[in-house]
């Protein structure tokens, strides 16, 4: 078995692209071996995206309690590894009257760990005394659902404005990717608080809303991507062959031209899905996310910002899970890029 | 040459009248702006209101507005804060000066940090130093910056009490507050120009003048140097307009968590409350900005690379 692993390493190793010379000055220690198999293999970024797809999805079976049900005798209550804090002492100490009584002292404890248990709120309750854990786990349900409908629309607009623009190209290309350049040359964040000010104070459908912001963001490389892809596929042979043949451009654009940008459209979308995420958290951090009761994450950060100096957890543990879902997607994203489309490099 | 500058010129200018007329409009759309002056039940009669309007513009269609609004702009009057009747811009360029100082401050931090590590991960490559530069730059494209930003103050402020939470001190040099907001909103900047130095890097070293260099006996320091960083340079140099929205969108944020009193905390306050004059403003400043930083950024891409000028 070892030696199986060790053929396979030294497999992998001839597929870097190293000359010669670098190649003889790279020496590898075990530790960087370590990192090199989990850059081959994104295994840790894979297991994040699993849980998090696995919280998203099951959401209410997988998470401990109620994210929104309040319990006010547990507020800021701490992690289970955190320090235990005085105001949850209420059950009577009998120390405080016989320092003699062991007996007494144990059933004190007991007492005090049926009042107070450790083990309920894991990552800590929040102002509410709310479950910080289940709010973290919910708040992966909102994210997903939110970045999968603005990515599939950020997909389609944008693939079909690159191929209309790589397609007919002239006016048609000009005005698409001017219409791109403008559009990235507004300041985004404030235009969206604006927009969302606008439906907080009707009272709209807020989701529905968010979805359409990320959406605006999430568009634009599709444009620029699948414009450079279609341009080159345009010049190929056998686009050229089928147009001969009088193939009607919708064919050709279906059958000959697209599937060509596939491979480009999934790293893109790949490299996109962490950026969408955080600017959902961003958004919903200013206040112009999904409203109150929902627990998005951004939204989870802002609300522990006031009680940061008794309970960190409340903004911490969420702000943590961002970090790890788009860290795990970004890095996948890499991977894949590599993996499929090595000229996509650029897009860093 | 001349006609490539005309153009991009011209860009800008759209860009500029594109974002302006986007904010006027919804800012227009959340709700009638005279409320905010005057709620009904404070004597206000019909009249007044009437006259009201009329001193402010706002029975005339919307694109007029936007039109006066616009050559009022131009003359360097953007009109009043609802809040507290002060000239905009004269409040927004008060502001102007903190959000410039903490966004240069922390552009220098990004390059001066994220280019050396760069090159040092592209020359090491595939060494420990590569993988460790390219994961903090992993880590730094990653972290949310509004929590980068708590985390600092809860170890810095509140645990450790090293330096301030929030506010801005004094004068250019005062350290104390800079620090955590620097480091915050140089987080992602200098990840972005780390991985754009290492792939140019990797890019140019592996290109024949190199390899001449090389072959001819050049030593080492002098090849990376002076050879393959002068012209790995290029592409961060020229990334930077990409870097400045970075920089921009981030002191909306970075302002907001560390209470500095820049226009990006201005700005928020100005959309809560719906002062669309402050808004217009701000934003007015911000596309100034960046449309003026994309214009140099082409005209000095072209100037290095002229290609770009047929293009």
């Amino acid at each position: 078995m070892a030696q199986q692993a060790d053929i396979q390493s030294t497999d992998t190793e001839e597929h870097i692209v190293l000359d010669a010379d670098t190649r003889a000055s790279v020496k590898r220690s075990w530790a960087s071996q370590v990192i090199y198999f989990l850059r081959r293999w994104p295994l840790i970024p894979l297991i994040i995206m699993i849980t998090l797809l696995i919280a998203g999805v099951f959401a209410p079976q997988v998470s401990p309690a109620d994210p929104i049900e309040q319990s006010l005798s547990f507020r800021n209550y701490p992690p289970t590894w955190g320090a235990a804090r005085p105001e949850f002492n209420t059950v009577p100490d009998p120390a405080d009257y016989d320092l003699t009584i062991t007996k007494e002292r144990s059933a004190y404890n007991r007492a005090k760990k049926q009042a107070f248990p450790r083990t309920k709120y894991v990552l800590g309750a929040d102002n509410l005394g709310r479950d910080v854990l289940s709010r973290v786990v919910h708040g992966a349900r909102i994210s997903l659902k939110v970045t999968a409908y603005a990515l599939t629309s950020g997909i389609i607009v944008g693939s079909l404005m690159g191929i209309a623009a790589g397609y007919f190209g002239g006016w048609t290309d000009e005005l698409l990717m001017r219409f791109v350049d403008i559009f990235l040359a507004l300041p985004f964040i404030l235009i969206a608080l604006v927009i969302a000010q606008l439906f907080l104070t009707s009272g709209g459908a807020a989701e529905g809303v968010v979805i359409l912001l990320i959406a605006l963001v999430a568009w634009t490389p599709f444009v620029r991507q699948v414009r450079a892809d279609v341009l080159t596929i345009r010049g190929q042979e056998y686009v050229q062959a089928a147009k001969i043949a009088g193939a009607s451009p919708i064919r050709i654009v279906l059958k000959h031209i697209l599937p060509g940008t596939y491979s480009t459209i999934l790293v893109v979308a790949s490299l996109r899905v962490g950026q969408l995420i955080l600017t959902e958290s961003t958004l919903s951090f200013l206040g112009a996310g999904i409203p109150d009761p929902i627990p998005a994450w951004g939204k989870s950060v802002a609300d522990g910002r006031q009680f940061i100096e008794e309970a960190w957890w409340i903004s911490f543990w969420p702000g943590f899970a961002i970090f790890l879902v788009v860290m795990a997607l970004n890095f996948f994203g890499d991977w894949l890029r590599d993996r499929l489309d090595p000229r996509l490099r650029q897009l860093d | 040459m001349r006609r490539f500058i005309i153009r991009r010129f011209v860009f800008s200018l759209v860009s500029i009248v594109a974002a302006t007329m986007a904010v006027f409009l919804l800012s227009r759309a959340a709700g009638d702006p005279l409320l905010l002056y005057a709620t009904s039940g404070y004597g206000l009669t019909p009249e007044s209101e009437a006259a009201l309007r009329k001193r402010l513009a706002l029975d005339r269609p919307i694109p007029v507005q936007y039109a006066l609004w616009l050559g009022r702009t131009l003359k360097g009057d953007m009109g009043e804060t609802i809040r507290d009747r002060k000239p905009v811009s004269r409040v927004v360029t008060q502001r102007l000066p903190s959000t410039l100082h903490l966004g240069a401050t922390a552009f220098i931090l990004s390059f001066i940090v994220g280019i050396p590590l760069g090159v040092l991960s592209a020359v090491k490559r595939g060494s420990i130093w590569d993988y460790l530069g390219r994961f903090i730059a992993l880590l730094g494209q990653a972290v949310p910056q509004f929590w980068l930003g708590l985390v600092l103050i809860m170890l810095f402020a509140v645990k450790w009490q090293i330096f301030p939470a929030g506010l801005k001190g004094d004068g250019l040099l005062d350290v104390k507050h800079l620090v955590l907001p620097t480091i915050t909103l140089a987080s992602g900047g200098f990840a972005f120009y780390m991985r754009i130095t290492r792939t140019a890097m990797l890019e140019v070293l592996d290109s024949e003048y190199v390899r001449l260099a090389r072959a001819k006996g050049v030593g080492n320091n002098k090849v990376i140097w002076k050879h393959a960083f002068k012209n790995a340079l290029i592409q961060p140099l020229t990334g930077m307009t990409l870097g400045l929205t970075f920089f921009l969108t981030g002191s909306v944020l970075v302002e907001q968590i560390f209470a500095w009193p820049g226009m990006g905390l201005m700005a928020i306050d100005a959309v809560n409350s719906n002062d669309f004059p402050v808004l217009q403003g701000v934003v007015f400043f911000f596309v100034i900005l960046f449309v003026g930083m994309t214009f140099i950024t082409d005209l000095l891409y072209a100037y290095i690379d002229p290609r770009i000028r047929y293009e």
